[in-house]
């Protein structure tokens, strides 16, 4: 009986050391946040927070620079999630095939995402500044005319923050879609193909199926990785021009910066909330969608 | 398989290497040691033989990172070499500064000097109860105006470099100036003239960037010059008691619609959104741009960029008749904190910069007034000692308008600053628009401070 008992106590005893670092790390911040976030706790009372109930969250949805950066955070979540996932699978589809300098091409797509994201936005704002390389380029073919302050107005902001994104981290859904498609036994094509099945339909009947549980790895980590940006936007753009490429994130550290500690915490709550929501009802419909094999 | 062998090992070198980049430019600025490896090593055996001989003594620092000068890193890594006392310095963005100092203050978790402008920082923090009183130390006997840093309550809490700090101007290309022939002007009708022939020229008049810090010292230097320092006085203290509004004033909307008319007819870069403050210093050392509205501090670095530039600076004001420089008030310079626990070690360290062992290094570089008399504040530029001249020593200096509200700096920079930039953008907002915007935010900001009678 004691034996037993021991048996079933022991291994939890062995998560301590990690459920208390998540504790302290983790789940302490997010009660006092979500306390402060009713308060209006500001850096000049650090030691007086006074509850003020819904104010925080009203007063938020009533700033149309808010509701803003919401606009942009889910437009950049849902935008680079398909175009990663898109990129990310045709790289795969191409990797995977046995070709000279196939080993290069895996390394060089994959490569982006190991940079620091604030070097990433230096050396974008580099190139794609008034007198940057891009414009240069232009300028050289004779097309001055295309040239731009990309920069400079929301919607080419907004589009190269998209594009970049994708260029750092389609490579690295190329690896969890390529792990994937090794998962799937050699079979079932052979068998296709005796059928007569077209690569086509090979791809749609045996490739897709079969990938759906590396689709929910990758939407899952894209959606929740795109409503959490933060460094790209902040080193491409620091949320301009004007407050036009604000999302959450930087929304969040703006009203942290003016010292408004309940708002931002607020404003985190409402982020962290919303990223919960969205990752659970799509992990719940993706996960619905695969298949054994 | 030789071949696959080596790619891989080119390709993973190159991964370390933008690695290593990236990691050295986290640490950047922290230390101010820098010359040959050999000469480091050396250094690193001399400290050690040091740190056996006595104990080596730490004191920490908070520095903005646009102060981080080569000359106080010198300074600093004179006190390592010779007292054997160690600043850990830690540098932090500009704009985040403030809160930082704020919060760590709040927390009790204070470096022991912290870099901010002196005496600005007295009207943002309660001095008596978070700096260390420094008016016994010896350094305040050689300060040249102790005024300039005296509290209210009549004691001194910071220790300041410059006794001159920064005036605003326009800052000017002379060579542009010429080669467009034109000549400075002296009211703004003038100035929109010199804009237009510069211009037509096929320059860029006046280069702004992106960098919100920067287009909002055109409005602080004229609001304060439309109004006059009295009215600014009466104003600042009506309006932080919800006694007026931002919109009352008229005189601030027109500044701004002046400084609107400024981008509508071209006379700014037309890539003002998205250009670094870099690009600014850069456009003018090299003529590209003729002009650029900022403190006397940018023509230092423009000289450093380009030390062959033929560079001056005047006043320029958008109110007829009024011939005023405004002034920064504030030098930079350290505040102690009150709870250090190292604060004789703090002392010490301040006498010694207060030296010219020490200070002189601080304007090696960079010429300026220093603080504290016997200091040799370097050759200071042809510009600067016009602007002496004309401005300085008749008395023609007034404070700049956010002086009177520092209160309001964070949520200057995350509103109105953005507004100045994002007006000329998109064209949608006036003067009058952009006060009336502001006026919103100011109520919103100062009732979840808690302000009271708002």
């Amino acid at each position: 009986m004691n034996k037993k008992l021991l048996s079933k106590v022991y291994p939890m005893w062995l998560g301590i050391p990690a459920g208390l670092v998540y504790t302290v790390f983790f789940i302490i911040p997010i009660i006092t946040a979500f306390f402060y976030s009713f308060t209006n706790w500001n850096m000049d009372q650090m030691d007086s927070p006074t509850f003020t109930g819904l104010t925080n969250f009203i007063n938020l949805f009533q700033d149309e620079i808010f509701l803003h950066s919401l606009w942009n955070t889910v437009l950049f979540a849902f935008s680079t999630t398909i175009l990663k996932t898109v990129v990310g699978l045709l790289l795969a589809l191409l990797i995977v095939q046995k070709f000279r300098g196939n080993s290069i091409f895996r390394t060089l797509f994959y490569l982006p995402c190991v940079l620091s994201c604030m070097i990433v936005g230096l050396l974008f704002t580099g190139i794609l500044k008034q007198d940057g390389l891009l414009n240069k380029f232009f300028i050289s073919i004779g097309q001055p005319n295309i040239a731009r302050d990309w920069l400079g107005s929301y919607g080419t902001a907004m589009f190269w923050i998209i594009i970049i994104e994708v260029w750092m981290w389609a490579g690295f859904t190329m690896f969890l879609f390529i792990s994937g498609l090794q998962s799937i036994p050699r079979e079932y094509y052979e068998s296709a193909q005796i059928d007569g099945a077209s690569t086509w339909m090979q791809f749609k009947k045996i490739t897709l199926p079969l990938l759906a549980p590396s689709f929910t790895v990758v939407v899952t980590f894209n959606i929740t990785g795109g409503l959490k940006v933060f460094d790209l936007v902040y080193s491409l753009t620091g949320g301009g021009p004007g407050f036009d490429t604000q999302v959450l994130s930087t929304y969040t550290y703006r009203a942290f910066g003016m010292g408004l500690l309940g708002k931002s915490s607020a404003s985190a709550m409402i982020l962290s909330l919303f990223i919960v929501g969205v990752t659970f009802a799509l992990n719940k419909f993706l996960r619905s969608k695969e298949v054994d094999i | 398989m030789k071949k696959r062998r080596v790619m891989a090992l080119l390709l993973s070198t190159l991964m370390v290497f933008s690695l290593a980049a990236c990691g050295t430019s986290g640490t950047s600025g922290t230390s101010g040691s820098g010359g040959d490896t050999q000469g480091e090593a050396s250094e690193t055996k001399e400290s050690e033989a040091k740190e056996e001989a006595g104990k080596t003594r730490k004191i920490t620092a908070l520095v903005q990172q646009s102060r981080n000068f080569d000359g106080l890193q010198n300074m600093i890594k004179k006190l390592e070499d010779e007292e054997n006392i160690k600043v850990d310095v830690q540098v932090v963005p500009d704009d985040e500064s403030l809160n930082m100092i704020k919060m760590k203050l709040n927390s009790g978790e204070s470096p022991d000097i912290i870099d901010y402008n002196v005496p600005a920082i007295y009207d943002i923090v309660n001095p008596e109860e978070n700096f260390a009183d420094m008016s016994n130390e010896d350094w305040v006997d050689k300060l040249k105006i102790p005024d300039n840093v005296t509290a209210d309550d009549g004691k001194i809490y910071g220790f300041p470099f410059l006794s001159v700090p920064g005036v605003h101007g326009f800052i000017y290309n002379k060579d542009v100036f010429e080669e467009c022939n034109v000549s400075v002007p002296t009211t703004w009708e003038e100035f929109l003239d010199v804009c237009q022939k510069i211009k037509d020229s096929g320059k860029t008049p006046i280069h702004m960037p992106k960098d919100t810090w920067v287009p909002q010292i055109l409005m602080t230097d004229n609001f304060a010059k439309a109004l006059g320092k009295d009215a600014v006085e009466d104003f600042s203290e009506k309006v932080m008691k919800n006694e007026a509004k931002w919109t009352d004033v008229p005189e601030l909307a027109e500044v701004i619609d002046q400084y609107l008319e400024l981008y509508e007819k071209g006379y700014i870069n037309t890539d003002f959104a998205s250009a670094t403050y870099d690009d600014s210093i850069l456009a003018v050392a090299e003529g590209n741009a003729a002009m650029h509205f900022n403190g006397d501090f940018f023509a230092a670095s423009v000289l450093e960029a380009n030390p062959d530039a033929n560079i001056g600076m005047f006043s320029m004001s958008m109110t007829d008749g009024v011939d005023v420089m405004t002034e920064n008030m504030s030098s930079a310079g350290f505040v102690v904190y009150k709870n250090s626990k190292n604060l004789d070690t703090v002392k010490e360290v301040l006498n010694l910069w207060s030296t010219p062992e020490y200070a002189n290094l601080y304007f090696e570089d960079r010429p300026a007034f220093p603080a504290m008399k016997d200091v040799d504040g370097g050759d200071v530029p042809e510009y600067l000692q016009d602007v002496n001249e004309k401005f300085i020593d008749s008395g023609k200096v007034i404070p700049e308008f956010n002086y009177s509200v520092m209160d309001l700096n964070s949520l200057f920079e995350s509103t109105l600053y953005v507004y100045y930039v994002d007006a000329p953008a998109k064209g949608n907002m006036n003067g009058q628009q952009v006060m009336e915007k502001f006026q919103g935010d100011f109520e919103q900001y100062m009732k979840d401070q808690g302000t009271e009678g708002f």
